[in-house]
């Protein structure tokens, strides 16, 4: 790092704009100084004004037998996108299966790896607590 | 009356809460973590959610997945019980911001007490006692020169904290230098805010508190006095009603100030403002416990009110049912917190409960979430019941715990049974020769 850095004051730089952030709807933002800088970019919706936690937007568990599930990480109320996934398709990586609404914040529930779907465990506007079961898909 | 009421707790405390709203005919919501999936008090909620995984903090802690609980649910109030959220006044603004209501003072009351340094100033401010004691301290300069002003021996309390958590003693300022940061991580740890302040030490003083009930129409009474001078690392072990050493006159002024610090913060609720009194009679107030308490059955044993009923009534706006002149303090009533733990190290117990019996009879009470199969978890609190007895004066309550004591029995993980059945044999206790420091002092005799 060179010299020109100082710690204390870079981290309370870094401080003061992570806390403008959090008060801000803001979605993307890149930082430079003397040639080092961050780029943040805040995940879809995970807007709330008392995440004290960070809140894991999905739960993917891998079973034995190349299956792994999908399952809910918040408590809140389910909901398909507008167009609703098929069993038997091949879902790709990054594509929202759903989402679920807690409080006023919308929790996308993308998939980071291909899979066909073979089982949908939620219907449209159903309470869903931590944990539950949402989707099966196979490698 | 509330439509449904979720409760934002676990174990014991969650079962009472339950137990209250049904016979109030109220629906309830039980919220559980991973690790409490079979737990009494999600059999015995009209619904259940589960928040999180194990650990507290993601779970009992998170309150963005309870107040989302509460919501879905279709709640319109949320109890939070002792510990956890209990009085954490951003957690009761969250509540009230989505249009629940916290069971519980108000947070700008709950802010205002659970600082300690400001309930201490609040409290000289209405003419109640308060132990010699400094402002926040932040550095260990700072530190040293207030000790010497109140001098030692001194105690580092946590400002924002209760229950033990970032609490030490220094002796000397050689004592001081060491345990200032230790209390300060402690107090961070627990709390998330590391200051601390300092008070006189107090040498073989009783705990000594007072219940106390107050509505949202700004009328507030006391129910009585507890004594809690049996304690072990500052957790209460053993609790009774009324204490031995408090005179009528005694009662009647601490009563008086109690209220008067309640109604100082216009608190509503069920609150405890505790004292610690000095051998020769003189008291102080240490701090108010903006919630239910643990030890609550020994003041519903002695007054014939329910306590968590109260509390329901009150926050759903009903004004208090009964004046001061009308509280009748009458028998005696002793509560042991039975624990997972092992007999010698008291570390926490986990394991599954192979056997359990609690005994039975007039008089005797059972506070718990326990059933034969149930696994204890490593991650919360190791209280797994309380026994409670009352009689008709204290001899008789006593001779009626020490009975109950031997009936029971708990297999399958370590109890602290053994040491409450001592406990209560010992001559002191008997005598009610206790203070604070007691059982420390008796397990260094071993």
């Amino acid at each position: 790092m060179s010299s020109a850095w100082n710690m204390p004051q870079f981290l309370e730089e870094l401080n003061e704009l992570l806390s403008q952030i959090k008060d801000s709807d803001m979605i993307e933002l890149s930082w430079k100084k003397e040639g080092l800088g961050f780029k943040f970019r805040r995940k879809k919706g995970a807007i709330s004004p008392y995440q004290e936690q960070s809140l894991e937007l999905e739960n993917e568990k891998k079973n034995d037998d190349h299956t792994f599930q999908i399952r809910s990480s918040v408590v809140g109320i389910f909901h398909f996108p507008d167009k609703m996934p098929e069993i038997g398709s091949v879902i790709s990586d990054g594509k929202e299966l759903g989402f679920i609404t807690s409080i006023n914040v919308v929790y996308p529930l993308e998939i980071e790896k291909s899979g066909r779907l073979l089982e949908i465990h939620a219907a449209e506007g159903d309470m869903v607590d931590f944990g539950k079961v949402l989707f099966t898909l196979e490698f | 009356m509330f439509r449904k009421i979720l409760i934002a707790n676990r174990g014991e405390i969650a079962v009472r809460i339950i137990r209250a709203c049904r016979e109030l005919g109220i629906p309830t919501v039980s919220i559980f973590s991973e690790a409490d999936r079979n737990s009494l008090h999600v059999k015995l909620a009209d619904q259940s959610i589960c928040i999180g995984p194990p650990p507290a903090v993601k779970s009992y802690l998170n309150a963005h997945n309870i107040v989302s609980a509460a919501l879905i649910s279709g709640a319109d109030a949320v109890h939070p019980g002792y510990g956890f959220l209990s009085e954490n006044p951003q957690f009761a603004e969250i509540c009230q911001s989505h249009n629940l209501t916290f069971i519980g003072p108000s947070a700008e009351a709950m802010s205002q007490l659970g600082d300690k340094a400001r309930a201490r100033e609040i409290a000289q401010k209405s003419g109640i006692p308060v132990i010699p004691g400094t402002k926040v301290v932040e550095t260990l300069e700072q530190a040293l020169k207030e000790a010497k002003k109140i001098e030692f021996p001194v105690m580092i309390k946590a400002a924002a904290g209760g229950g033990g958590k970032g609490m030490r003693t220094a002796l000397s300022a050689k004592e001081l230098e060491k345990n200032l940061p230790l209390a300060q991580g402690e107090a961070e740890a627990a709390f998330g805010d590391s200051r601390v302040y300092l008070e006189k030490y107090l040498v073989r003083p009783r705990h000594i508190e007072v219940q106390i009930l107050g509505d949202r129409l700004g009328n507030a009474a006391a129910l009585g006095e507890r004594e809690c001078s049996l304690q072990r690392k500052h957790q209460k072990v053993m609790e009774e009603a009324p204490s031995s050493v408090v005179s009528h006159a005694v009662r009647e002024k601490m009563q008086k100030m109690a209220v008067r610090m309640a109604q100082s913060v216009q608190y509503s609720g069920a609150g405890t403002v505790e004292f610690l009194m000095e051998p020769n009679g003189n008291f102080y107030m240490i701090e108010v416990n903006a919630r239910i308490q643990v030890e609550h059955p020994v003041t519903e044993m002695v007054t014939g009110m329910d306590l968590v009923k109260e509390q329901i009534l009150i926050a759903s706006g009903e004004k208090l049912g009964f004046k001061q002149e009308q509280v009748v303090i009458q028998g005696h009533a002793i509560e042991c917190r039975i624990n997972a733990e092992d007999p010698q190290t008291f570390a926490p117990s986990s394991g599954t409960i192979t056997k359990l019996h609690w005994a039975g009879g007039p008089g005797i009470r059972i506070d718990s979430h326990l059933r034969i199969g149930d696994s204890i978890p490593p991650f919360y609190d190791s209280m797994i019941g309380k026994l409670i007895v009352y009689g008709k004066n204290r001899q008789e309550a006593l001779r009626k715990l020490r009975s109950a004591l031997d009936e029971s029995e708990i297999a399958g993980i370590a109890t602290n049974l053994d040491f409450q059945r001592r406990l209560v044999r010992h001559d002191a206790v008997q005598k009610a020769d206790i203070y604070v420091t007691f059982i420390e002092d008796l397990l260094k005799e071993k």
